[in-house]
């Protein structure tokens, strides 16, 4: 019984973010969890993070996206992730301010173990950075998802001239005519562009 | 690489920076390229700094002299100059300023960009005040009278003309207001700000010696966002569903400027663009003499023209700007006339000395009787007038309300969409107040109903949904409303198996969750409810394939067994249910969130995927948790912790 996407004429294709208002559409959060986990996960680790402590940070913020998301009214997607940011920063932040209350405790303010990294960090440092951490992960992902587009090698070689290699010095790497390579660059960046574009949108 | 069993860590560890560059590639591909900062890049400096006399949202204006002709000019600059979008509409609007010539339209001097890279473009220096300003002084006591309507009206001429002159080249405004026009101390109007600028693409006598590619001039303004200014702002400016820009939404802008030379103010006295809105679809435009000062005589014929120039229909606004001015020729000729009434009366006066012989008494009876007279006509005039206005007006309203009537539905599916059920109702029924024969504000509410299980009323409605009730899922709703319709009174839910006859029906699809999530509000049995979770539950993990689903509950607890269901991964469907015993081991259950707000007492998450439990050690009433011997092995409880960790 599949119901076309033309089911009426005021349909309006609705984004990841939309979707995931639903709380009860499942399928999209786990969606949303899985496209933003690593993204938080990411932010946690730049802050200095280890392992551990940013997994924990992951829930953390997931659960609160989790209660706030259905009452959230994002008329536009950078305020989301402006927010997600934000909750994140700030849950990092109340985490070393946690951590060092308790070094005081147990050590009584020793100095090197009551330096807080995060004290000097403020608020649009950590939008800003989370901001270029994004536009990377997306990048990532959209290769990721191209990637079956194409043979390892033109990846391959796509790689190596995104790491800054010559197209001269990769054709005789390779083993390729030269213009080749740039061919390659060319068929690739194009795809590759456009899953950035749909991805961001998407995910904003 | 990212895939969807990986962990965090290794995305983490992977992630290949040098593809950063891609993503700013990427959102430059969106923008057009500058071709027009390209050309002009190689220029040399000409101007010194300059003195800031204005500035708008996108641009500042300062005062500067040019060394070239040593005479002080207008300079236009960005506030963001980093922006490529911004600079290419900027130079956009020089040139587009440039290609027009009319002595009523800013003349742009020079376009070029800084040392420092940020383009610029110079215009002549107006001295005088901008017409808003003019309307301004117009309220206060000391400067009432500083500008006759006949004077206003000489301004208005001008204005058309420049715009009538713009529209003969291909070019529309879509910015006109009183802010925009300047009116320089020696009789100079100035039409200015051609920033949101348009190329038509058909001009009818576009001349050959500018040629605009409608292409090149239009990328940038065609990104959908709304841009204008509350209060002159045509309808279809701020929907784009009432139909293209064109000529006739300058026209709307004139009407709003003439509404403000009679009223001193707006058409619709509104800051933010919502307001406005809702006041123009609702027909909130109320006549200038009703909204103007109340010592301000308002022209009736004047009134009435603006009114047609803010019409809310394009088809009924004046089709041209030409149209528009020479109605307001015509009121200045008939001005001309009143004056010469008042030569009549002069004449007769001048009669009445020059026959003194004549019998005084008759002559006062003559006069009197012919100024009487006189003085019906014009009140019969304006009565007429008047009626005629309120009918135009009526009838508007109406075609108004006709006009408003699928916004309103396009509100009520959005309502829908983020489950606002009252609400998606009411603007249902709004919309079909505004227009009953909206087929699809009817399927909208039977739809709604439907959701809300309330099956007469869907299908009272859906029978006058037209066209819709053979379309999908309308179809579907319909039939299912038959069969239940008459054995369930509206008020009440259904009973679950029927209930999950109907899920089973629109199987993922988003349906799904609109009837699924009003259940989850309004159900009376939690037995029930727990059926149509174990439905849900299959559906969200269809990857399970023989479920343990163990429900019991007495007056004292509510316990679920979905242990060994070894699988299942989503429980989110469990939300807002009351459990206290909850025993999900043996899966791979890893979201904390889910669980974190569960009343629990008790709970089993032996060998599950939870990375983390903090958020489910915060649950107040927890006394016992199950774990496997390897979970969370450095767990360590506050010394006042109730929690019993059980590991064996």
């Amino acid at each position: 019984m599949g119901m076309s996407a033309e089911q009426d004429q005021y349909n309006t294709r609705e984004t990841l973010l939309e979707r995931i208002r639903n709380q009860h559409d499942d399928k999209s959060w786990e969606d949303f969890v899985y496209y933003y986990k690593h993204f938080i996960y990411i932010i946690c680790r730049r802050m200095n993070l280890n392992h551990h402590d940013s997994e924990e940070i992951v829930q953390k913020v997931l659960v609160k996206v989790w209660n706030t998301l259905p009452g959230f009214e994002y008329d536009s997607r950078k305020r989301f992730r402006g927010w997600l940011c934000q909750v994140t920063g700030n849950c990092v932040k109340d985490f070393y301010r946690y951590l060092k209350r308790q070094s005081q405790k147990i050590e009584q303010a020793s100095e090197d173990e009551s330096y807080n990294p995060m004290d000097k960090v403020t608020m649009p440092d950590i939008m800003e950075m989370a901001e270029k951490e994004w536009e990377t992960y997306i990048a990532n992902m959209a290769l990721n998802n191209i990637r079956d587009k194409f043979s390892d090698k033109v990846i391959e070689v796509f790689l190596k001239l995104s790491e800054g290699g010559t197209p001269k010095t990769i054709a005789v790497e390779m083993d390729i005519p030269a213009n080749t390579v740039s061919v390659y660059k060319k068929r690739v960046t194009a795809k590759l562009c456009e899953e950035i574009r749909r991805l961001n949108i998407e995910l904003g | 690489m990212v895939t969807r069993e990986q962990e965090s860590e290794d995305v983490y560890k992977t992630l290949n920076h040098t593809l950063h560059q891609y993503f700013d590639l990427a959102s430059h591909d969106t923008e057009t390229p500058q071709p027009i900062l390209d050309d002009i890049i190689a220029n040399e400096e000409r101007y010194e700094q300059g003195v800031l006399i204005n500035q708008g949202g996108m641009k500042k204006i300062l005062k500067i002299t040019d060394s070239l002709t040593g005479r002080p000019v207008a300079m236009a600059q960005l506030h963001d100059p980093e922006n490529s979008q911004k600079v290419e509409r900027f130079l956009r609007e020089a040139r587009l300023t440039a290609a027009l010539e009319h002595p009523n339209i800013i003349p742009v001097y020079d376009i070029g960009v800084t040392e420092e890279g940020n383009p610029f473009f110079t215009m002549k220096l107006v001295g005088g005040r901008s017409l808003s300003k003019i309307l301004k002084s117009l309220s206060t006591k000391e400067e009432k009278n500083s500008f006759s309507m006949q004077d206003l009206m000489d301004i208005f001429i001008k204005i058309c003309d420049a715009v009538s002159y713009a529209h003969s080249k291909g070019i529309i405004h879509l910015d006109l207001k009183p802010e925009n026009i300047r009116v320089g101390d020696f009789g100079e109007v100035l039409v200015c700000d051609w920033g949101l600028a348009k190329v038509i693409d058909s001009p009818e006598e576009i001349a050959a010696d500018i040629d605009l590619d409608p292409c090149l001039y239009n990328d940038i303004t065609l990104d959908g966002v709304i841009k204008g200014t509350p209060g002159f702002m045509a309808p279809e400016q701020i929907d784009f569903k009432l139909g293209g820009k064109d000529k006739r939404t300058d026209v709307y802008a004139l009407g709003g400027i003439l509404y403000s030379m009679l009223a001193l103010k707006p058409p619709v006295d509104k800051k933010d663009v919502q307001k406005t809105l809702d006041d123009t679809i609702e027909g909130n435009i109320r006549p200038p003499s009703v909204t103007a000062p109340k010592d301000r005589l308002v022209s009736l014929s004047l009134e009435a023209v603006s009114m047609k120039a803010l019409r809310f229909h394009q088809d009924d606004r004046y089709q041209t700007v030409a149209e528009l001015r020479n109605e307001i020729h015509k009121w200045m000729g008939g001005f001309a006339t009143d004056a010469e009434n008042a030569g009549f009366m002069k004449a007769l006066w001048l009669l009445l000395k020059r026959h003194k012989a004549v019998s005084f008494l008759l002559l006062v009876i003559l006069t009197s009787t012919i100024l009487a007279f006189y003085q019906i006509k014009e009140k019969e005039e304006r009565a007429t007038l008047a009626l005629n206005l309120y009918e135009e007006e009526k009838k508007q309203t109406e075609i108004i309300g006709r006009e408003a009537s699928p916004r309103l539905v396009y509100m009520a599916k959005q309502a829908l969409n983020s489950f606002e059920y009252d609400k998606a109702l009411k603007l249902a029924d709004k919309s079909i107040d505004r227009d009953p024969n909206n087929k699809f504000a009817h399927a909208m509410k039977g739809m709604t109903h439907f959701f809300r299980q309330e099956f007469n009323q869907a299908l009272a409605s859906f029978n006058q949904s037209g066209k819709f009730q053979k379309q999908k899922p309308y179809k579907f709703m319909i039939e299912e409303a038959e069969k239940y319709a008459p054995k369930k009174p509206d008020e009440s839910l259904l009973k679950s198996s029927d209930f999950i006859k109907i899920l089973k029906i629109f199987k993922d699809k988003p349906e799904v969750y609109k009837l699924f999530r009003y259940e989850v509000e309004h159900y009376t049995s939690l037995e029930d409810h727990m059926e149509v979770c174990k439905f849900m539950l299959s559906q969200n993990n269809p990857q399970v394939k023989d479920w343990n689903f163990k429900f019991n509950y007495n007056d004292e607890a509510i316990s679920l067994d979905l242990s060994r269901n070894r699988k299942m991964t989503n429980i989110g469907c469990l939300r807002n249910i009351p459990i206290d015993h909850l025993d999900i081991s043996n899966s791979e259950v890893w979201q904390e969130w889910v669980i974190a707000e569960m009343p629990l007492v008790e709970l089993n998450i032996k060998n599950t995927k939870f990375k983390s439990i903090n958020e489910i050690l915060k649950i107040k009433t927890l006394r016992k948790l199950y774990l496997s011997k390897r979970q969370f092995k450095d767990l360590k409880l506050p010394a006042d912790s109730e929690i019993q960790i059980i590991r064996k």
